[in-house]
Order: structure tokens, then C-alpha cells, then sequence
């Protein structure tokens, strides 16, 4: 186990945020921490062997059980047992978050990994740049920083006869509103669309003749006659020059296909080329998604058997829900054209060129990746981690054992005298609890983990929460069975609304929507503390200084800072427009001085650190 | 917030027979997919057979089947059809081949039915708490419905030791067109606990959700908030059945006047 994935995973569960005052004097300890960390899983969770979201996949050629897993906030895996087993590679990269991965098709040992997860949540982390490995994972290098760092890597080509010639799908980083998960990264609004390197990867060039700059959702290489090309340019908020477009020179041009395509305004494009029959491409195209990431449902899926020139309507049905924008994928069966598999919410196959359907859905939804092994065997990547099939769908199996991909929210929390007990909420996978030495967790608790509350004068009780307002559980058994304890609270919410409970009185707690809301008597009943804290959002975090339960601090997914020294009933805005405003708040937590953590550049960083009064008026500007 | 509110079975019943005489109207019930037996050992089968719920035998959906499915144990089973043993049989068996709560499933393929504004009345006031109101007054003699239903079930499939693996499948989404998610593995619930569910109907409008153990005279009736979620107090042992309704309708469909989506869930609480 390396130990600088461990520090990143624990910086994904949202421990650095809450370190409080012991941070700052652990981060001047420098490389001495990582040694301190090892890995608690889950990998998998139990029962259903779920690990985390996975966004790309690539197989050997040649050797049908070997596997490259890229998780979309959990780096490159490697297996060589057919997915038995999992080798965490990417341990020292300076992100996890992955959006591609690529085998050079002349030597499969020459490996590119695209860095930011190109599915546009707002957990979907922006992206670094590009790692590539000549020597089958064991070591990377960092290419195209520069070119790319603050946007997402869709789609990785290599030329499958001049392994120096390599291509690059972009995309914007995601996020409702637009851009929220870019954390204000300077790179953020930099080129889109596709990127061409002529030397292996150290240097690329933006290709614009003929392609808007718009984000590209997907790239294709016509592997008989490789200078034919074709692009998804897919801006997930619509646009007219929304499409599939075609190079038939290397990428130099570049025109958009037309004939029987929808016309108008489209979402996320995504396609894919029949490696056995190369004239023909298939197509699943959304629809645009408001700015709040609802309506992208399925438009539809189009065929075309004489290299984009004509395309016919194969419609897939709807298979995306409302959330196409963030669940697209499309792949062909490698030794037969007519057999095609799209993905979104659920899986859909083709045995017939689209003529009809069956529903294949993996043991979890979801679908971002497909790949297909060199023994002919179907993989995909889910928001469930890894599962693969040996007869086109019918049958699935999970290959998660040792997997450890789960994307953590904010809200893990510790059992107050057992240090192997922990519990966290994950994206997608509900809240695990860990109860003993190993990488299993079981799920206490299903739908999106948010928040979590191990009570620390009594360790049976425990809270967890999903996704909305009020969706709030208590168990009093330790996570065996959970009861709702969220009556009265209504309003605005994040996401993932934040609840603390009073250290020096476990029956006071709070819970944050665009007020403050307390109950004083576990949980049973609630009541509005405060006013709207906000500027029409909701709060993104709560904390209560162990000190003195009365000092209360709001931070708002707008940018402000809400203060209260009378435990909540009355508020002081201290601050607002902090830096990033929106996404980037994402915890704080007091100790003898207060702590905000904003999730910026390259890390979650502590921007400043006071005694709670007096308050600065402004807020000095992140250190980097 | 969900708004709860407790309903005689007996309406419920009289409500269903209602809709049972209306004759057509059958068609667009809801379907229950129900095990001979909640629980099962690995290496087993179970015998699946769907009921209407009003406790009436149904013919197996067979050919109508879009998708059956069955997942357990990071395991799934996908299937465009599967048909009894028997010619005219009711029941198909399915395979289990590993420990943990199983989910089971399918969605039926879309269907048009034609239905008597008295039935289709009924069943809106009844099954989705809409009010007779003048639009409902004024429905033509005779409404064409796109019917959508989808059933799942949960079942414990011990191991040969009797263990039974921790499940997160029980609270997983399975993908179906029409869904009651569950947060909280059911099977594992004890008796006066809260389920926590959504409820999902692609597209079809807002739903509302009826709960009841199947050895109860009472129902419950639930209306989900706008995001589907909704609780259930489950406050007795037992077999229960949740069914979830909406209804929209269709004013530019060339095809249909309105569409009635359906899903149900059954499962056994066992504490």
C-alpha cells in the first residue's frame, strides 16, 4: 500500500477538513504523515461487492485477464487474474481523479491515463493533465500539465501504426452551475474539443479546423484507415454545434456529419466505431440538461454503415433518466458490427444493428465505460466499481474484491473508543460502516451517503442521511436498524445537508438548509433557529466549537460565512464572496481557533485560521 | 414532506373490486411478483408467479416480459423473457448461486388498453388520490391507456452453513423503469421501523404509494415528495406489499389518452 494514496483518501473522505487545530502542525511534519497512513477500504463493500464509480477501462490485446480499472476519483488499478485481484498504481500522482485510459495497440506496455473525470457531477473532479507508463503501470510521467490541467480527459486514442501519434478528447470540468467542479481552477476555461500529439504525448496541439471549442465527449480512430476520425462534441448544456464530426486527415480538418443526425440543439454525444466493419459508427446522443442538470434524457441512437455519410435511427429507448449529461457511453462488439452495447442508467444491447433490444444492466447502474477483454468477454465500469460478463450481458459478475475506488462525501465519522470502527457515506453506494480490521464495510444505509454522526458518549447511537432535506436516520443499535429523526425540518438544501451534534449534549444537535435548524431532544422534533443565511443557496457546513457549543459557523454553498456566539439563535454575517464561492466550501470545524477548508487547487486547504472574534472582515485571498 | 394517512383495507378492497368488475381495467393494475418462499438456500431455486394486488392469481407475463432480472451477491441475471416449465404453467423457477438478499424483478412491456371512464375514474381516486373533480367528471366514455408496470422482490438466500452475507443489493437501484427503492434493507427491518424509500416512475408524474402487510386490515397511503422520497412505518412481521401509482395524461400522444405507470415491491420482514 502505497501510503500517499491512503493520504489522499483520507483527504477524499474529508478528514483534512476536520482536523481542526492538529493540521497545521501535522502538514509541517511533511513526508513524515504519509507514513502514518493505511488503507481501510471499503474495497469492496460487502454483500453486493461494490467498490467506487469507475469511469474508464482498458484490456490487454493479448492477455484476457489483464485489466487497467481507472477510478473516477480512485486512480489506475491493474489485474492480472481476471480482476481476483487489484494493484493500486497511480499512488503518487497528484490527482485520482480519472476520465480515460489508452494502450498504445503496438505495445500494450505504453499506457496513457487522462486525468479528470469527464462526467460533469459535481463530484466528478477536474483533471491534471495526462500520465503516461511504458512499462505497464509501474511508473508514470506527467505530460501536458499546461494543455490541460483544470478540464477533463474523455477519450484517449493512440494510432494503432505510429504509436507517437496521440489524440485527446477535452471536456470542461462539471458541475451545477456550470463549472462549480472546476474550484476555480485557472485552467478551467482554457481550449476544448480535441488535441493531437505527434511525439508520444510530451506536446500537444489544439485541432480547430472544423471543430467548435466546444467540449469533446468522445473520439474515435477509424483502426483500418487511421486518419479517419470522428469526435462527440457534446457541451452538456446544449448547443447547436453539438454533433458528430469526421477527419479524414489525421485530424488536420475536421466537418460535421449531418445526414439523418438530429438537427438543433443536443447534449452529450458519444459514439463508437465497429472495429470489424470500420464504415460503421454508432451514436447516442442526449438531451441538453438545464442548468440545474435536469432533462438530459436519451434523444436517441443513430447508425451509420458508410463512414458517417448517412445515418439511420435506432432508437435505444430512454435509458439515461434525466441525467444523460453524466451516464453515456457506447461500444461495439469487436468481431461482430451488429451486436452493440449503450450505456447510461441501464445497459442496452444490440444482437441486430438496433433493429431491437435487451435490457443487460450490470449488478449496479449507472454505466461510464466498456471494454471488451482479449478473451472476447464484456467489462464495464459503473458507479458500482468493475463487473464483466461472459455472454454479452445475460450473466454479470463483480470483480471488486480489493477495488478501492469509493468516492467518499463529507461526514466520516469515528466510534468514540474503537478505532477500527468508522462510518462515511458514499457516492452512489450509501453509508458503510467499518467495523473491523480488513478493506470489507458493510452499507448500513443506502441511496448517496451524505453525513455522518457516531455519537461520542454513546457509541450505539449513530446517523446517517440521504440525499435531500430531512432525509435523516438515527440507529440506536449501533447501524443495525435506523428510524427517521428529521421531523420538521424543511426547506432549501445542499446535496448532502450537514448535521453536527453538541459534544457537551447529545440531544442538541443541528442541521443546516438555508437555516439552521436544532432540536433538543435527539432528534425527535426540530425547529428553525435561525433566519435564511443565505443569498438563495443553502449550508454547505456546520461547526460548533468544542469549547463552547454556543460559538456556532454556518458556511454557505454562496460564499458566505454566518457566525453565532448564543448557540445558533442569532447569526453575524462575518464574510461573503469568499474565494470560489459555491463548491469550494466545503467544511470547517473550530478549535481554539476557526478553520475554514475550501477544496481549491490541488488540495483542501486550511485559507485561514482565527480565534472566532473578532473576524476579518475580508478574508485573505488562498495561498496559492 | 410525504403526507401519511391510513386507509381501511376494506375501502381498498372495495376499490380493487371495483376496478376488477370494470372489466378492461385489470389491465392496468398493478402487478406483485412474489416467491413461493422469502427465503431460499443457495444452490436452490425460487418459483416466481405474479399476482394482481387484490390477492388474484395472474398468468405469468412471459411474453409481455421487456426484462427479468435477478441479482445477488454481486451476481445478476439478465433475461428478454423466461416462460414456465409447464404450457399454461403460472410460475417459472430461478436460480440462486450465492448468499445475501436477493432482488428480482422485471419490467412488462408497455401496452394500450382501452378503459371505461367509470373504471379509469375509480382507479385515479383510488390509486392516485386524485379528486373527482370536473376534468375527471368529463373523461370520454372511453380513455386509451399506455399501461407501464414494474414489480421487484426481495428474497434471503442462506448459504450452506445458514449464513446469510450482509446485503447492500436490497438497497440498491436496479435499473427497472419503474422502481421502489428501498434505503434500508427491508428484510433485515425489525417491526416498528421506518423504510425509507423513493419511488420512481420515468417520466410519469408524481406518485403515490400504498404500504400494507399483507396480513393487515390497513393500508396506508402515502404521497412522496417531488423527489420520490416518502417513509413507511413498518410496524408489523410479515409479508409487505408497497405499490406505487402515477398517472399524467396525454393530450399530444397520438397513441394514448393517458398513461398509468405502476411499480410494487414485496418483501418479508422477519423481526
Amino acid at each position: 500500500m502505497n501510503p500517499f494514496r491512503s493520504a489522499l483518501f483520507a483527504a477524499t473522505l474529508g478528514l483534512a477538513p476536520l482536523l481542526s487545530t492538529g493540521l497545521a502542525a501535522q502538514q509541517q511534519a511533511g513526508p513524515q504523515i504519509h507514513a502514518r497512513w493505511s488503507e481501510l477500504g471499503p474495497a469492496p463493500i460487502s454483500g453486493a461487492l461494490y467498490a467506487g464509480r469507475v469511469s474508464a477501462l482498458a484490456c490487454s490485446p493479448t492477455d484476457p485477464d489483464r485489466y487497467f480499472a481507472a477510478g473516477a476519483d480512485g486512480g489506475v488499478w491493474r489485474t492480472t487474474d481476471g480482476g481476483q485481484t487489484w494493484q493500486p498504481l497511480t499512488d503518487a500522482m497528484p490527482t485520482t481523479a480519472m476520465g480515460a485510459l489508452a494502450l498504445d495497440p503496438s505495445d500494450e506496455n505504453v499506457i496513457y491515463a487522462g486525468t479528470g473525470e469527464a462526467n460533469f457531477a459535481n463530484h466528478s473532479r477536474y483533471g491534471l493533465g495526462i500520465f503516461k507508463s511504458v512499462d505497464g503501470g509501474d511508473s508514470w510521467r506527467h505530460l501536458g500539465a499546461a494543455t490541460f490541467a483544470g478540464r477533463c480527459i474523455a477519450r484517449l486514442v493512440v494510432h494503432p501504426s505510429d504509436p507517437q501519434r496521440v489524440f485527446a478528447a477535452v471536456t470542461r470540468a462539471g458541475g451545477f452551475p456550470e463549472l462549480a467542479a472546476a474550484k476555480g481552477h485557472p485552467g478551467a476555461t482554457g481550449a476544448l474539443g480535441v488535441f493531437r500529439s505527434l511525439d508520444g504525448g510530451a506536446s500537444w496541439t489544439h485541432l480547430q479546423n472544423g471543430l467548435p471549442n466546444l467540449s469533446a465527449t468522445d473520439l474515435a480512430i477509424d483502426p483500418a484507415s487511421p486518419n479517419v476520425l470522428y469526435a462527440g462534441i457534446g457541451r452538456i448544456f446544449g448547443s447547436a454545434q453539438n454533433g458528430v464530426y469526421k477527419s479524414t486527415d489525421g485530424g488536420a480538418s475536421w466537418a460535421k456529419l449531418g445526414l439523418g443526425l438530429p438537427t438543433g440543439t443536443l447534449g452529450r454525444v458519444n459514439l463508437a466505431v465497429a472495429p470489424s466493419q470500420t464504415a460503421r459508427i454508432y451514436a447516442l446522443i442526449v438531451e441538453p440538461s438545464d442548468p440545474a442538470g435536469g432533462g438530459a434524457s436519451t434523444r436517441g441512437a443513430w447508425r451509420s454503415d458508410n463512414g458517417g455519410s448517412s445515418w439511420t435511427a435506432i432508437d435505444p429507448g430512454s435509458m439515461q433518466q434525466s441525467y444523460g449529461w453524466y451516464l453515456s457511453v457506447v461500444s461495439v462488439q469487436p468481431t461482430d458490427s451488429s451486436t452493440a452495447i449503450f450505456g447510461g442508467f441501464s445497459l442496452r444491447r444490440t444482437t441486430n444493428s438496433g433493429g431491437s433490444y435487451s435490457t443487460i444492466t450490470p449488478p449496479h447502474v449507472d454505466l461510464h465505460a466498456i471494454a471488451w477483454d482479449a478473451g472476447g468477454r464484456l467489462l464495464v465500469g459503473d458507479d458500482g466499481g468493475v463487473h464483466r460478463s461472459a455472454n454479452l450481458g445475460s450473466s454479470w459478475t463483480s470483480l471488486n474484491a480489493g477495488l478501492g475506488t469509493v468516492q467518499f462525501y463529507a461526514g466520516l465519522s469515528t466510534h468514540p473508543t474503537d478505532d477500527e470502527r468508522v462510518l462515511g457515506g458514499a457516492q452512489d453506494n450509501g453509508s458503510n460502516m467499518r467495523t473491523s480490521a480488513g478493506l470489507g464495510w458493510n452499507q448500513v444505509y443506502g441511496g448517496d451517503g451524505g453525513w455522518t454522526q457516531w455519537n461520542q458518549a454513546d457509541a450505539s447511537q449513530v446517523w446517517v442521511e440521504y440525499q435531500g432535506t430531512a432525509n435523516l436516520y438515527r440507529s440506536t443499535n449501533g447501524g443495525g436498524s435506523f428510524n427517521f429523526r428529521g421531523n420538521g425540518i424543511s426547506g432549501r438544501n445542499c446535496f448532502l445537508p450537514p448535521f453536527l451534534i453538541d459534544p457537551t449534549n447529545a440531544n442538541r444537535m443541528l442541521y443546516g438548509t438555508e437555516r439552521v435548524w436544532r432540536t433538543l431532544d435527539g432528534g425527535a422534533n426540530w425547529s428553525a433557529l435561525s433566519p435564511d443565511l443565505t443569498a438563495g443557496g443553502a449550508i454547505r457546513a456546520l461547526a460548533m466549537a468544542p469549547s463552547n457549543p454556543n460559538v456556532v459557523y454556518a458556511a454557505t454553498n454562496d460564499g458566505r460565512i454566518q457566525a453565532s456566539t448564543n448557540g445558533g439563535s442569532g447569526f453575524t454575517l462575518v464574510a461573503s464572496g469568499v474565494p470560489g464561492n459555491l463548491a469550494p466550501l466545503s467544511g470547517c470545524r473550530i478549535g481554539r481557533s476557526v478553520r475554514l477548508a475550501i477544496a481549491g487547487l490541488r488540495s483542501i486547504r486550511t485559507v485561514f485560521a482565527r480565534r472566532p472574534a473578532p473576524w476579518p472582515k475580508s478574508l485573505p485571498a488562498p495561498s496559492e | 414532506m410525504p403526507i401519511s394517512f391510513r386507509m381501511p383495507l376494506r375501502l381498498l378492497v372495495c376499490m380493487l373490486a371495483g376496478l376488477c368488475a370494470a372489466g378492461a381495467l385489470r389491465a392496468q393494475e398493478a402487478e406483485l411478483l412474489l416467491p413461493d418462499c422469502f427465503t431460499a438456500s443457495v444452490g436452490g431455486s425460487l418459483e416466481l408467479r405474479v399476482e394482481s394486488p387484490a390477492g388474484l392469481a395472474a398468468p405469468w407475463p412471459g411474453e409481455r416480459l421487456e426484462w427479468l432480472f435477478w441479482r445477488v451477491g454481486g451476481l445478476q441475471e439478465n433475461r428478454d423473457t423466461l416462460l414456465p416449465r409447464a404450457p399454461g404453467g403460472q410460475t417459472v423457477a430461478v436460480p440462486l448461486a450465492a448468499s445475501g438478499v436477493a432482488m428480482l424483478g422485471y419490467d412488462a412491456r408497455p401496452r394500450i388498453v382501452a378503459v371505461r371512464a367509470d373504471g379509469l375514474r375509480a382507479f385515479l381516486a383510488g390509486r392516485t388520490g386524485e379528486r373527482a373533480d370536473a376534468a375527471l367528471r368529463a373523461l370520454d366514455p372511453q380513455s386509451l391507456v399506455r399501461v407501464r408496470s414494474s414489480a421487484k422482490t426481495l428474497v434471503r438466500v442462506f448459504g450452506a452453513a445458514g449464513e446469510l452475507m450482509p446485503s447492500s443489493v436490497a438497497t440498491s437501484k436496479s435499473g427497472q423503469a419503474g422502481e421502489i427503492r428501498t434505503w434500508i434493507d427491508p428484510t433485515a427491518l425489525r417491526a416498528g421501523s421506518d423504510l425509507p424509500v423513493e419511488v420512481h416512475l420515468s417520466g410519469a408524474g408524481r406518485a403515490t404509494l400504498l404500504a400494507w402487510p399483507a396480513s393487515r386490515a390497513l393500508a396506508a397511503l402515502v404521497r412522496p415528495g417531488p423527489d420520490g422520497a416518502a417513509r413507511v412505518r413498518i410496524d408489523a412481521k410479515g409479508v409487505w406489499i408497497l405499490e406505487a401509482h402515477a398517472a399524467r395524461r396525454l393530450p399530444a400522444d397520438p397513441d394514448a389518452d393517458w398513461e398509468i405507470a405502476s411499480a410494487t415491491l414485496t418483501f418479508e420482514v422477519v423481526r
